[in-house]
């Protein structure tokens, strides 16, 4: 297990690695990148200044490694617009938008999974045709339609539920339902299809064969195998949710990293910009870390290999 | 679960309608001639602004007028129009990123899976690193950068998609790579590059289409998102996502204006859904086995 670990660690990094030179090319897609990263009625010799200490006059490696340093000191430049650390402001709002994340999956897996289960278990029976609806309708409402109905419904016509911002539990209700849909269309269908799969197996007819009950097979032997693709789906969908976060965020004025970098990409304020694709990149590939590591307890033959 | 015993049961290719056929396709055609046809079927000018009549309803509701059938925005302008053009905007965008995100994708892939090697070595980790970005962090980046425009927004949409197209490709090539018939080619003297377009890339083209009419709804889905957000297709060129967006500030007073152009995008995205779902079960024969 510790060498897999390492291993995984060592493939991680070179993610990171990567990640940091798309964030740092993003500047030179500008004309003139110390013009972007500041405050367009910066003076010209302000710009002059910046220009000199990011050193956009050195070669690109060298440039790469000093942004690289200063990325590791935490440092990704002042917000053009308020001036402060660009990275203190994002992950000011990292544990909010990582609750509503959880929250989301949270919901997800609270429909997926008994969906999944009873749509495999009958196939052809109303639960299965209700799942595979939600499937195809879930993938074809986008977050924002969805929030903008909920909303409508349960915060303006109903009144039971706040229409934005942050509070307590309340707040995080109607977001967390819109972000769940999102990712649980995919995963009642990916559950559905590999459990099929799985009570067609021989070791399956063994398992009953040797008189275990219905539940004790498909609660302890199948659903355990089940989860493999399961989970590797789940890390293959986290860059989406992470992007579904962001629009949930600007739909319900949820003072998350995605309104900030919403609003960051209106004023242009690109290290602000910088900060928040390292630090969502980060939360990605540590996630996926963490499922790694689910991975190995599921399968020990991936720990072993 | 009570006593009966979960089944999976194998079924033979039950001979159902082709329901998701004509519907998926229905739909899709249904909206390909909305857009072709804009000039001609739009009863009035998307932009042309009426300010006495201003907020109707749609039509079948009180204080409606049959000159607007779905009524008109907070400008006076006609829903039914600007939805007709948007129709063209969210297309286009559609048709030409999935194209560019296939030409990458199907590129890396054959290269990747044929080849082998370093390249495939080098592609995989350029895939991992983007994989790692969310595809709108990214989108969002750039557009913040060079600022927001429809070629923007196809080479964004494009760049992000390759990775599919990528995954599939290489899969498929590196199962057909070693048949039997590529060594006898092979064996009788013919080129990579033949072998390729003449021997592989048939084989594949099924899976391509399919992932084609996958991604066209995903990609007007993710315009309409960037859209909303203010980033995507900038004004006054009318979108489905600016509609829906637009429309937000009436929600209470004239939900139509936002959940008319919703019902069209979902809609669509859920009739091309529908259609690349069945064509994918047709193509696979492991899936027309089991007919999930």
């Amino acid at each position: 297990m510790a060498w897999f670990l390492v291993r995984r660690l060592l493939a991680n990094a070179v993610v990171v690695l990567g990640v940091a030179f798309i964030v740092f090319a993003l500047v030179f897609l500008a004309s003139d990148p110390a013009r972007a990263l500041l405050p367009l009625d910066a003076p010209l010799d302000a710009v002059e200044s910046l220009r000199r200490t990011l050193g956009f006059d050195q070669p690109i490696p060298i440039q790469f490694l000093g942004f690289l340093g200063r990325a590791i000191q935490g440092d990704f430049g002042t917000s053009t617009r308020t001036l402060e650390p660009a990275l203190g402001m994002v992950l000011e709002r990292l544990p909010a938008t990582l609750s509503l994340g959880a929250a989301g999956v949270g919901v997800s897996l609270l429909i997926a999974v008994p969906l999944g289960i009873l749509a495999a278990v009958r196939p052809d029976s109303w639960v299965d045709v209700v799942a595979r609806s939600v499937a195809v309708v879930g993938q074809a409402v986008p977050g924002f339609v969805l929030g903008q109905v909920l909303i409508l419904l349960f915060a303006v016509t109903w009144r039971i539920l706040p229409v934005s911002g942050s509070g307590g539990p309340a707040y995080l209700v109607l977001p967390a339902i819109v972000v769940g849909m999102g990712s649980a269309a995919g995963l009642t269908r990916i559950l559905r299809s590999s459990l099929l799969d799985i009570l067609g197996s021989d070791y399956i007819r063994t398992a009953r064969a040797k008189g275990l009950g219905p539940r004790r097979v498909v609660l302890g032997h199948a659903l355990r195998n089940a989860a493999i693709p399961f989970v590797t789906f789940l890390a293959f969908d986290l860059a989406a949710i992470m992007s579904g976060v962001i629009i949930v965020e600007v739909v319900f004025s949820y003072p998350g990293m995605g309104l900030l970098v919403v609003q960051a990409v209106t004023n242009r304020d690109l290290p602000v910009i910088q900060a928040f694709t390292f630090v969502a990149a980060l939360t990605i590939v540590t996630v996926n870390l963490g499922l790694d590591i689910v991975y190995g307890l599921l399968d020990p033959r991936i720990r072993l290999d | 679960m009570d006593e009966t015993w979960p089944t999976a049961r194998r079924r033979r290719m039950p001979s159902r309608p082709d329901v998701p056929i004509i519907v998926g396709g229905g739909i899709l055609l249904a909206v390909v001639l909305m857009a072709v046809l804009a000039p001609l079927i739009s009863p009035h000018d998307p932009l042309a602004q009426v300010l006495p009549d201003r907020l109707k309803p749609p039509a079948w509701l009180a204080g409606g007028s049959p000159n607007y059938l779905l009524g008109t925005d907070a400008d006076g302008r006609d829903l039914l129009s600007q939805i007709i053009w948007g129709s063209r905007t969210s297309l286009e965008i559609g048709i030409f990123s999935v194209a560019l995100g296939a030409a990458i994708g199907v590129s890396t892939g054959l290269l990747a899976g044929f080849r082998g090697g370093w390249a495939d070595v080098i592609i995989g980790r350029l895939a991992d690193i983007q994989q790692a970005i969310p595809f709108l962090v990214l989108a969002l980046a750039v557009i913040a950068v060079v600022g927001s425009s429809i070629l923007t927004l196809v080479l964004v949409l494009g760049a992000g998609s390759w990775l599919y197209y990528h995954r599939v490709v290489r899969g498929e090539v590196l199962a057909i790579r070693e048949r039997p018939y590529i060594e006898a080619a092979r064996a009788v003297g013919v080129g990579d590059w033949r072998i390729l377009s003449r021997h592989i890339l048939p084989n594949i083209a099924g899976s391509i289409v399919v992932i084609i009419t996958l991604q066209i709804p995903q990609v007007i889905l993710f315009t309409a998102g960037l859209t909303f957000l203010g980033l995507g297709v900038p004004p006054p060129t009318p979108e489905w996502g600016r509609l829906i967006f637009e429309g937000r500030d009436y929600l209470q007073s004239a939900w139509w204006l936002t959940l008319a152009p919703a019902a069209f995008l979902v809609l669509f995205v859920l009739g091309v859904n529908l259609l690349g779902d069945e064509l994918r079960d047709r193509l696979d024969p492991v899936r027309r086995q089991r007919r999930r």
